[in-house]
């Protein structure tokens, strides 16, 4: 997109290269999978994830979509270029999805804007850490994409990575309210005395039948 | 079903069939995930019963589609609330001021209708934002700049029409001051054109604000007599170049110098951007007890003990930057001028800031520093980017509410209002966001700016409600007002203004009898309500 901040990885990434059945869970030489809630038939392929690179917990997210060919843009905490330059125009031909592990601000900022363009949040993890080196994740979802996101939690060290092919992969619109989980762990992939709150999102298509603006 | 007041289930239930007729089927939203979005963000009342929230939205695309819905709204008496793009944040975003009214979307009619280069004027519709005539603009590659607000994500007719202002020259900065020419939609269905508007066939309704007979586009500001549907504004030509530098001082009462030499600066249009008050005094008492224990004395700093540890320190007192745009020549003199006149003060401090030559490509704006971007009409949301949780900012709030006293501008207007709220906010012990210094974004004033937070905490959000209502009336007590309130406060803060028995409350109260004898637009919305509703007003 010719932005300084960007790293275009493989263009526009069709849906059949990023999507996997399950995630590799690296750590400690484990090989299981973790299944993945369906993608509804209707559900998009990812139009681009967005990271904010000044927090060291993103760049593991960020280098395996860039190994899996998913369009990216990092950030550093301001929305504007990524939404002016490429998001606003793309979503004048209809809602395109979008997921990211960003600032509470960012996704503040992204959400309203993808109102506008037909879209809603479908999936949220919030990642609040705490200076004794808890984190408080709290997971909103349909139920059956919170489970997975939570199995994925459990499954895999860094986490805010192995939420990526839930964040590619998309998921249904909530059909109602999201279902709520609160979890509290160890940091994990959230360095020590990290004290940004970060969330993982995914803005998709919002449910056939409402009304098509805000 | 969530309904409005005052109707009941079936007539509401018609009048929305009819709104559905009127824009169809998709862009009339009743179900409660549609309406939630039109929540106020950043609402003092979140969790609380009192949040103040729509009963449906009506998106319509057309001035006759609105001429519609207020026909239907008028026969069925339902109140209706229009927004622009409802990014109103801190002053009440998308949510009425009364509950349960109908949200009446104009962000559907984005069309920029004309851009005139040679008299640098623009005709737009409710939904189009800053972004949207910034790229406008660009693409078509006229040499024209609009004015921006941070954030660059409102719409231009919303933010004007709520006093909005943002960095560059006047008049275009003050974006009400800079429209010209209206079209509004009446509670009952017709259409006013005002100014030249008002000629069929007037070739110059972006020119001429005034047309002929009383000028009348100030009751749809702040107001509720009418749907503005189109709006004309004055744009800046893009100047050859743009440079900036700074001027301090290092005394206490050096600030009646400095603020006189401003006030002749900024009132002869030699100095005309947007002034953002510095003290590098006041900034370092974030940090550091002793300038802390000076600055923030009850009472007032005494000149001597804060001319002492400033000097001690190594710090400037008072400051501001300044931002000039035109011919290279000509900035270049205006700076040369500022310098001379300010030189007069024993010890002032000049600093060379940013330059710029333009038209800027693609590249050279992302290159641009993020804090001089509004000052060159770069839109943005960098805003948001402020607020995230660090190092220095460990708390980060939900939102914040505004508190926006407008104070004269003098240094005796700067200490006195500094002194008089800083007091308040120890005896009282909150602490609200901001430098405690004043802005100067209207002319020949000044405007402070103080953030209230908004949290998840219900017990907090009280809180900062009794205190901002405490701080209003304490601004009255000196003769300050607020330029702009959230609705949370529209009420004390218009009940401030009640010289004469509230005489300008009963005039604006006699033109709604009048205009909008159902009351049905922004009931409430800066302390006017329809007859019917009067009993509320406590």
């Amino acid at each position: 997109m010719g932005n300084r901040r960007e790293f275009l990885l493989g263009g526009l990434a069709g849906g059949a290269a990023v999507a996997v059945a399950g995630l590799p869970v690296a750590g400690a030489g484990t090989a299981a999978r973790v299944p993945l809630p369906p993608r509804a038939a209707s559900a998009a392929p990812l139009y681009r994830l967005i990271v904010d690179e000044r927090f060291s917990v993103t760049h593991g997210l960020l280098a395996a979509a860039r190994g899996q060919g998913v369009a990216s843009s990092a950030i550093d905490g301001d929305v504007t270029d990524v939404w002016f330059n490429d998001l606003d125009l793309r979503w004048r031909q209809g809602p395109a999805p979008i997921a990211g592990l960003t600032t509470v601000g960012a996704l503040f900022c992204l959400e309203r804007l993808a109102w506008d363009a037909g879209m809603r949040l479908h999936f949220r993890a919030d990642h609040r850490c705490f200076a004794d080196g808890r984190v408080e994740h709290v997971l909103r979802a349909p139920a059956s994409v919170v489970t997975r996101a939570d199995a994925l939690r459990l499954a895999h060290p860094d986490w805010a990575r192995a939420l990526l092919p839930l964040l590619t992969r998309g998921t249904a619109a909530p059909a109602g309210a999201l279902s709520e989980r609160i979890v509290i762990g160890a940091s994990g992939s959230f360095p020590a005395g990290h004290t940004e709150w970060l969330v993982s999102w995914y803005l998709g298509p919002k449910a056939a039948g409402r009304g098509s603006v805000a | 079903m969530r309904t409005p007041p005052g109707v009941s289930v079936g007539r509401y239930q018609q009048a929305l069939r009819q709104f559905t007729d009127a824009v169809g089927r998709d862009f009339v939203y009743t179900s409660d995930a549609d309406v939630d979005l039109y929540r106020d963000a950043y609402s003092p009342f979140r969790g609380e019963n009192e949040e103040i929230v729509a009963s449906a939205a009506i998106a319509p695309d057309s001035v006759e589609q609105v001429q519609q819905v207020m026909r239907i709204a008028n026969e069925h008496r339902i109140p209706i609330y229009p927004v622009s793009t409802g990014k109103n944040l801190g002053y009440g975003g998308s949510a009425p001021v009364l509950s349960g009214s109908v949200v009446l979307d104009l962000k559907r009619m984005n069309r920029i209708l004309e851009v005139n280069e040679r008299n640098a004027s623009a005709l737009v519709e409710p939904g189009v934002s800053y972004f949207d005539l910034y790229r406008h603009i660009r693409e078509r590659g006229y040499r024209l700049w609009v004015d921006v607000p941070d954030p660059g994500w409102g719409g231009l007719i919303g933010n004007a029409l709520d006093h909005g202002a943002g960095y560059t020259v006047l008049p275009m900065r003050d974006h009400f001051d800079g429209h010209c020419g209206m079209e509004v939609v009446l509670a009952n269905g017709d259409i006013v054109r005002t100014g030249m508007g008002a000629l069929p066939g007037a070739t110059t309704w972006q020119q001429f604000h005034y047309g002929v007979g009383p000028y009348v586009d100030g009751l749809f500001s702040q107001a509720n007599f009418g749907v503005v549907t189109k709006m004309g504004f004055w744009l800046y030509p893009e100047p050859e170049a743009h440079r900036c530098g700074s001027v301090y001082v290092p005394r206490h009462d050096d600030v009646h110098a400095f603020v006189d030499i401003l006030c002749y600066l900024t009132n002869s249009g030699i100095c005309d951007s947007t002034i953002q008050f510095d003290s590098p005094m006041i900034t370092a008492a974030a940090k550091d007890a002793a300038v802390a224990a000076i600055v923030n004395r009850r009472g007032g700093a005494a000149p001597s003990d804060w001319d002492h540890i400033a000097a001690e320190r190594g710090l400037m007192s008072w400051g501001t930057k300044f931002h000039f745009y035109g011919p290279q020549k000509v900035i270049d003199a205006r700076w040369e001028y500022v310098r001379e006149r300010f030189g007069v003060i024993p010890g002032v401090k000049f600093t060379e800031g940013s330059a710029h030559r333009f038209p800027l490509t693609r590249e050279q704006v992302e290159q641009v520093d993020p804090a001089d971007k509004v000052s060159l009409g770069i839109p943005n949301l960098q805003i948001f980017a402020f607020g995230a949780r660090t190092q220095d900012n460990p708390s980060p709030t939900s939102g914040h509410l505004w508190f926006s006293p407008v104070v004269p501008m003098s240094g005796e207007g700067l200490l006195t209002a500094r002194r008089v709220f800083h007091d308040a906010f120890a005896e009282w012990d909150v602490a609200p966001l901001g430098s405690g210094l004043p802005y100067s974004f209207h002319a020949r004033t000044f405007l402070f700016l103080y953030g209230f937070q908004v949290t998840a905490d219900p017990a907090v959000n009280r809180r900062n409600r009794a205190t901002f209502r405490r701080m209003i009336q304490l601004a009255a007590e000196h003769g300050w007002g607020e330029y702009r309130t959230h609705p949370a406060f529209m009420e004390p803060v218009t009940d401030a203004y009640s010289f004469n028995n509230h005489a300008l409350r009963r005039l604006h109260e006699t033109l709604k009898d009048a205009i909008d004898p159902n009351g049905i637009i922004s009931a409430g919305r800066y302390g006017i309500w329809p007859r019917h509703l009067r009993q509320r007003r406590t």
